[in-house]
């Protein structure tokens, strides 16, 4: 947790991580550029550029695929978590390999001719009206952008400044941005050289992604709650809380609630931590503080604020039961108000 | 905690990850490690063959006649048991050499470059200086007039003609479309590429029936299995495929 902004902060279990993504990407371009083309089967070897702008297109692919896959995997099983909270750096890696990729179009196709390469990017192909030959390098153009986008900002300091909130829309942008490559390839490589076993490949990473998506929401997409009056809604049983977890309310539009259930009490506190809005609800309270599941930001159950001498406070709810039924009141109290916790125990059978 | 890990909590700036979790990780670790370099070796050892072409990059210099038809083409007389050869020119980067041919047509010229190579196509990357330069007559012949082989409907892929005669493996289809685009409006000459022979060549310099050098009309086709009516010439070993664009249409794979 921060009470000021450093630089970079380097953990041990960062760089284990830093390094096993570039040893996978090494591994992949080593293997692409100088193992195989002495088992390629070709009567005269393929441009060194050529390959180069291969070999760093689908890489860059390949870990913007994995990736997306880190978020909805680690909902589905836990065990991923730990992928997620360096997620960051794995980005710039995939951002700089997409670089490498534009430099060796740039150098070859672009380059020296009578247009400027820029120009020459936008205008050496027009036919947008067809879909064989479309000039699908504009797919890559708007892809790139948004990744230097995001690895840009990808810094604390951004999301702070731009607040959490935008910069967790800013950061959804990667969706586009995957959707764009996917274009990039299939009206470009694909119509090109169009060896299936990558189409297969391409296919396979979307559609997979596309499945873990489907499957986590099915699996976080809390009960909705059902309207008590017009302000306190059904939190469903408090005995179906887990001692040290929460369970998390959809209050609709966005938002979430988690309802913790700790030392015989419950507390109720958004479900967007203030670090970068990661799912409180689906961490567990440590040493009598809430504690976020992907960067380990804690909280006081009771009051949203983080323990001295750190400054991030979240928003609190108001808590009600009837017999073992919990209400949740929706109004959000402002980040860090104190809430008496509700005891478990308080004259009603606890279930559990 | 359950003994898979599964119930394990890490945190990120801790640094002591929990045993059974630890084991996952390293499992997944390994996995993706694996994965990315056999897919790395499979994708690029599965490279589709950019065909046959000679391009050793030999420099020769070779003495002949001149020729727009329309774009710039070296007419070498025969000799020493050699047959007359015809070569077609392109400069340095993505450019033609319309401008060093210029005020040279029909004169007897030395052209030194780089020599390259595919199929019943010759072509020479004439050096940027002094690469075209005035040479004496030879009595020896006049290039034959062009002999013409009737008219077609060919289907094919137009490219450029530098890039697919060798400077670039591969430099064809539509991923190298933006690519042959540019050589041909920097005036390298079209070369369309037919999926049937005539009289035993595939390869054709593109011209329109106007004989006008206007490649962007073929630009919205480059790089894709087109086909397209027009006259069928022959200068000495190299064909031209005078094609009517009107008739130019996208053909099915
Ligand atoms: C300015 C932006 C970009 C341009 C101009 C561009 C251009 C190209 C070109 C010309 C090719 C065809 C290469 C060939 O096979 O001859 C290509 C292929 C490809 N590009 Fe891009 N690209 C851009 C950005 C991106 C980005 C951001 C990504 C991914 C993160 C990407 C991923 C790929 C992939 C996966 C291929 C296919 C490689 C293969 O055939 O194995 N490109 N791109
Ligand atoms: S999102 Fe980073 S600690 Fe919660």
């Amino acid at each position: 947790m921060s009470v000021t902004l450093k630089p970079v902060i380097w953990y041990r279990s960062k760089l284990v991580y830093d390094g096993v993504v570039l040893l996978a990407m090494f591994l992949y371009i080593i293997a692409y550029l100088r193992l195989a083309p002495n088992l390629q089967l070709v009567s005269r070897p393929i441009d060194d550029a050529i390959l180069r702008m291969r070999a760093f297109g689908s890489c860059a692919f390949l870990l913007v695929s994995f990736i997306l896959a880190i978020g909805p995997l680690s909902r589905l099983d836990r065990r991923f978590l730990p992928l997620l909270y360096n997620r960051r750096h794995f980005g710039v890696i995939a951002c700089s390999v997409a670089c490498a990729h534009v430099y060796y179009v740039y150098s070859w196709y672009l380059n020296l001719s009578p247009l400027n390469p820029l120009l020459a990017l936008f205008s050496a192909n027009t036919s947008y009206g067809q879909v064989l030959g479309f000039p699908f390098e504009i797919f890559g153009v708007l892809a790139l952008v948004i990744l230097l986008a995001l690895a840009f900002t990808s810094h604390d300091f951004w999301l702070s400044f731009l607040t959490p909130r935008l910069w967790k829309s800013l950061h959804m942008l990667i969706y586009l941005a995957y959707g764009a490559i996917v274009a990039h390839i299939a009206l470009g490589s694909f119509q090109g050289s169009g060896d299936p076993f990558f189409v297969m490949i391409v296919c396979a990473s979307a559609l997979g992604l596309v499945g873990v998506h489907l499957a986590a929401r099915s699996v976080s997409r809390a009960p909705e709650g059902t309207a008590g009056d017009d302000n306190w809604v059904d939190a469903g049983l408090i005995s179906t809380i887990a001692d040290k977890r929460a369970r998390i309310i959809d209050l609709g539009e966005g938002e979430k609630v988690a309802i913790f259930r700790y030392d015989g009490k419950l507390s109720a506190l958004t479900n967007l931590c203030a670090h970068q809005n990661g799912p409180l609800g689906e961490g567990r309270i440590i040493d009598g503080c809430v504690t976020c599941p992907w960067h380990g930001f804690q909280y006081r159950p009771e009051d949203g604020c983080a323990p001295a001498p750190f400054t991030e406070k979240v928003a609190t709810y108001r808590l009600r039961r009837d017999l073992d039924r919990l209400w949740l009141d929706r109004r959000a109290n402002p980040p860090g108000t104190r809430v008496e916790p509700l005891p478990v125990n308080e004259g009603v059978a606890d279930g559990g | 905690m359950a003994g898979d890990g599964k119930d394990a909590f890490f945190i990120g700036y801790i640094n002591a990850v929990p045993q059974p979790l630890g084991r996952f990780l390293a499992v997944i670790g390994l996995i993706v490690v694996v994965v990315m370099g056999g897919l790395g070796l499979v994708l690029s050892r599965r490279t589709a063959d950019p065909g046959w072409a000679v391009t050793g990059y030999q420099h020769i210099e070779v003495r002949g006649i001149l020729e727009a038809r329309p774009y710039p083409v070296l007419r070498v007389p025969d000799g020493e048991g050699r047959k007359p050869r015809a070569y077609l020119l392109a400069g340095e980067g993505k450019y033609g050499v319309q401008s060093q041919a210029d005020g040279l047509y029909g004169r007897w010229v030395t052209v030194a470059g780089y020599l390259l190579k595919r199929g019943t196509l010759d072509m020479l990357l004439v050096d940027d200086k002094e690469g075209i330069v005035v040479a004496s007559a030879s009595d020896v012949l006049h290039p034959a007039p062009p002999q013409s082989l009737g008219r077609w409907r060919l289907t094919g892929e137009i490219c450029d003609g530098k890039c697919y005669s060798g400077a670039m493996s591969p430099g064809n289809g539509l991923a190298h479309k933006a690519c042959a685009n540019l050589c041909l409006v920097g005036g390298v000459p079209p070369v369309f590429v037919s999926t049937g022979a005539v009289s035993g060549s595939e390869y054709f310099l593109l011209t329109d029936d106007k004989d006008g050098v206007n490649a962007r009309r073929f630009a919205d086709f480059v790089g894709q299995l087109v086909s397209v009516e027009g006259e069928i010439e022959r200068v000495d070993n190299f064909y031209i495929f005078k094609s009517d664009p009107e008739t130019m249409r996208a053909a099915g794979p």
